[in-house]
């Protein structure tokens, strides 16, 4: 490992859980287009372009993992709902368990060495 | 809202739509509808939302450069998620940040196998400190895949067993064979609803119907066609010449008294049969290039 490489493999991390991160923020009610991405870019460090986040949404419906609806709304123009599918449910799943075991054997690891392991 | 803030949101549009002109067609008209219900929406929101005065500027700001948008629109996606769930057509982006990593194709029926940035939480990890150095050579430029799903990889032992049973089992074992093909079209994971309905309609018994067609056709001789009704014919019993007794029967004369010709019959026959062959055969080979998908699996997590 090369110094200094921690903030790409922090970029490439936070590339890596936010189709998950999306998944999460539909499992209790679904959402809207701009209502996701604005809560997503609200959260420090996200992402750097809040409109790369649109193709992001259109992939993983065209996975399957998502299902939209359109609804009528009052204030303009009809706005695309986004909720999770069976598919995505089961996605998100096993991304939960596996990220939680991850960052708690990194943790462990990081407290009981008390150095950063990316020297 | 000014009309400076229109002609900055218009600017902004236009140059979007000059970028996404890369992408195909739906998902570059697509993206603009989105990003510009966005700004609409930011707009309609009002200062309050995004904090400042300068309204339409932070939002097209927050929004970010269009050609980063387009970029992560046309360029394969990074994450392991899409390695187990391809998306029909063009593979996406990585959308977040602007260093690009790039991954193996997920859609290529490679989950993980070809490309050393697949799936390995440790492997890939590039040394020249560029991000984009150890997975742009993947070899998958932007754009280039028009079916990104279908590439690649090869129909599984499988799916080769379930279109074999499906066009010859049911001659080998009359209608059991096509039975069990149909059984292995719809439990292989690597076709969809679509497709597994196309091989069990067309079409049952696969290669069976032809073969009975033509042994059908074989002990028939000719196909019967025209009704013919004879009249006049009679029988002569008498003693020859001989002494000997005999029987005769005359003909008389035999019409044709309708239905089709004989040429038509044939002909339909024949293209019946083409058909009959063609359906079955054009189906397995369609079933056998659509397995080439990657099953879906697992997915694994973090690859970085």
């Amino acid at each position: 490992m090369i110094a200094g490489q921690a903030g790409n493999l922090v970029a490439q991390i936070r590339r890596g859980v936010l189709p998950y991160c999306v998944l999460a923020m539909v499992a209790d009610k679904e959402r809207y287009g701009f209502e996701l991405v604005h809560a997503l870019g609200s959260i420090d460090g996200m992402v750097t372009g809040e409109g790369t986040i649109y193709p992001l949404l259109a992939r993983l419906r065209r996975q399957g993992l998502m299902e939209t609806t359109w609804r009528e709304s009052a204030t303009g123009p009809p706005r695309r709902y986004y909720r999770l599918a069976p598919a995505g449910r089961e996605a998100l799943a096993e991304f939960t368990g596996s990220w939680q075991r991850l960052r708690d054997s990194v943790d462990d690891l990081l407290a009981s060495s008390g150095e950063d392991p990316f020297r | 809202m000014s009309a400076d803030d229109d002609q900055i949101v218009a600017d902004y549009l236009s140059r979007l739509r000059d970028a996404a002109s890369v992408l195909p067609a739906d998902r570059g008209n697509e993206l603009i509808e989105e990003i510009t219900a966005h700004i609409a929406e930011a707009r309609a929101e009002g200062p309050s939302a995004v904090g400042d005065a300068s309204a339409v500027r932070n939002i097209l700001e927050r929004l970010g450069d269009p050609a980063d948008i387009v970029r992560t629109a046309a360029e394969p996606p990074f994450d392991a998620i899409s390695a187990s769930h391809p998306a029909s057509g063009i593979p996406e982006s990585g959308y977040a940040d602007a260093g690009y990593p790039e991954s193996g194709h997920p859609d290529s029926g490679h989950p993980s196998g070809s490309h050393p940035s697949g799936s390995h939480p440790d492997g890939g990890h590039p040394s020249g400190g560029h991000p984009e150095s150890g997975y742009a050579d993947a070899g998958y430029p932007a754009g280039a895949k028009e079916d990104g799903g279908r590439r690649g990889g090869r129909a599984g032992a499988l799916e080769i067993t379930a279109v074999i049973f499906l066009l010859i089992g049911g001659v080998v074992i009359p209608f059991v064979g096509w039975v069990v093909g149909v059984i292995l079209l719809w439990a292989s994971p690597r076709w969809r609803g679509s497709e597994k309905l196309l091989g069990t309609l067309v079409w049952p018994g696969g290669l069976l119907a032809p073969v009975l067609l033509l042994l059908g056709a074989g002990t028939a001789a000719v196909i019967p066609s025209a009704a013919t009704s004879c009249s006049g014919g009679y029988t002569e019993t008498g003693v020859s010449l001989t002494g000997r007794h005999f029987v005769r029967h005359v003909a008389g004369s035999c019409t044709a008294t309708g239905g089709p010709p004989a040429w038509l019959a044939i002909s339909l026959a024949v293209i019946l049969l083409i058909v009959a062959i063609a359906g079955p055969i054009f189906t397995a080979i369609r079933l056998l290039r659509r397995a080439g998908r990657a099953p879906a699996e697992p997915a694994a997590l973090l690859p970085v």
